[in-house]
């Protein structure tokens, strides 16, 4: 491996490793934030937690896969 | 009547109790959230293809006798734990259901009416720290609630669940809560890790959320004198029991 492709994998290495990290804050962060904004104003979206439940997968689970596919 | 008190009381429960007994966490919560989900729809009202239900005493139906206060008793938790052992032999569902269901009766006996902790006997046990006012509807009810002590009662939780983050975190998941509920090899045949974990973490997201989303709506949106006196807020009507 030569010089350049060695900085190569760390800095890959070190980018995975910070996401890793930031992930969860900041897609937990997201469906937060989106969910208290939209539930100010929109009654029945802050009223029953199925809707949470459904917020939280859509933005943890299901937007990651999406991106992921795309990425691809 | 607490409101998120009951999305976070399993989290605080599980940081207590998680080491040395097996409780199922799904159990807890929705053991937490039973007597409410088995009457709540209709203490307020529910539209059914155009069709209206709703209690006609809402109050006596919530807490009351005839009418379903029962399910808010420790009587009732230990039924459904000796009808849920007998059916399944899960120890740690039973347990779950139990211990959950008592933290509801025992957190809505802080609010003006209580609740029948000792059904059949009929006595309602009542703090009366803040007022019960379900018959004024959904809306007024949480402006109520969140002026008067329940917000502070609510606010209590709320640091008690963040102060138990390290349940929360994707190891303990996996070391302590997947292994002590058959429930979640279960549903992780159809959903990967990520899922599993929102689904682990939702009743503190909803509970965090909705306690957010509620004081804002109350007090910046539409300005609902704070009184955080015994008993208030004293600018509602409230019911006693």
């Amino acid at each position: 491996m030569t010089m350049h492709e060695a900085t190569g994998v760390l800095v890959e290495k070190r980018r995975r490793v910070r996401w890793a990290t930031l992930r969860d804050p900041l897609l937990y962060g997201g469906a937060a934030s989106t969910y208290v904004a939209i539930g100010l104003f929109v009654t029945w979206f802050r009223l029953t937690w199925v809707v949470a439940f459904v917020w939280l997968l859509l933005w943890v689970w299901l937007l990651p896969a999406a991106v992921r596919r795309v990425a691809r | 009547m607490s409101w998120v008190a009951h999305d976070l009381e399993p989290y605080v429960l599980q940081r207590k109790l998680g080491v040395g007994v097996a409780i199922s966490f799904v159990a807890l919560v929705l053991g937490s959230w039973g007597p409410d989900m088995l009457t709540k729809w209709l203490v307020y009202g529910t539209n059914v293809v155009g069709l209206h239900f709703q209690a006609s005493d809402p109050v006596r139906f919530h807490r009351g006798w005839p009418g379903a206060g029962f399910t808010h008793s420790l009587t009732f938790g230990v039924v459904v734990a000796a009808i849920v052992y007998a059916t399944t032999k899960s120890r740690p569902w039973a347990l779950g259901l139990m211990i959950g269901i008592w933290l509801h009766a025992l957190s809505d006996t802080g609010d003006t009416v209580g609740s029948m902790l000792f059904f059949p006997w009929t006595h309602h046990v009542t703090l009366g720290a803040w007022a019960y006012t379900v018959q004024s509807g959904r809306l007024s009810d949480a402006a109520a609630y969140y002026s008067g002590l329940g917000f502070v009662w609510d606010s209590i939780w709320v640091v008690l669940a963040i102060a138990s983050y390290p349940i929360l975190r994707r190891t303990y998941f996996r070391e302590r809560i997947q292994p002590s509920d058959r429930f979640w090899p279960w549903t992780g045949r159809w959903l990967p890790e990520d899922a599993l974990l929102a689904l682990y973490r939702g009743a503190i997201f909803f509970g965090i959320c909705r306690f957010v989303t509620w004081m804002l709506w109350a007090h910046v949106l539409h300005h609902y004198p704070f009184d955080p006196t015994w008993g208030g807020p004293h600018w509602a009507h409230a019911v006693h029991s």
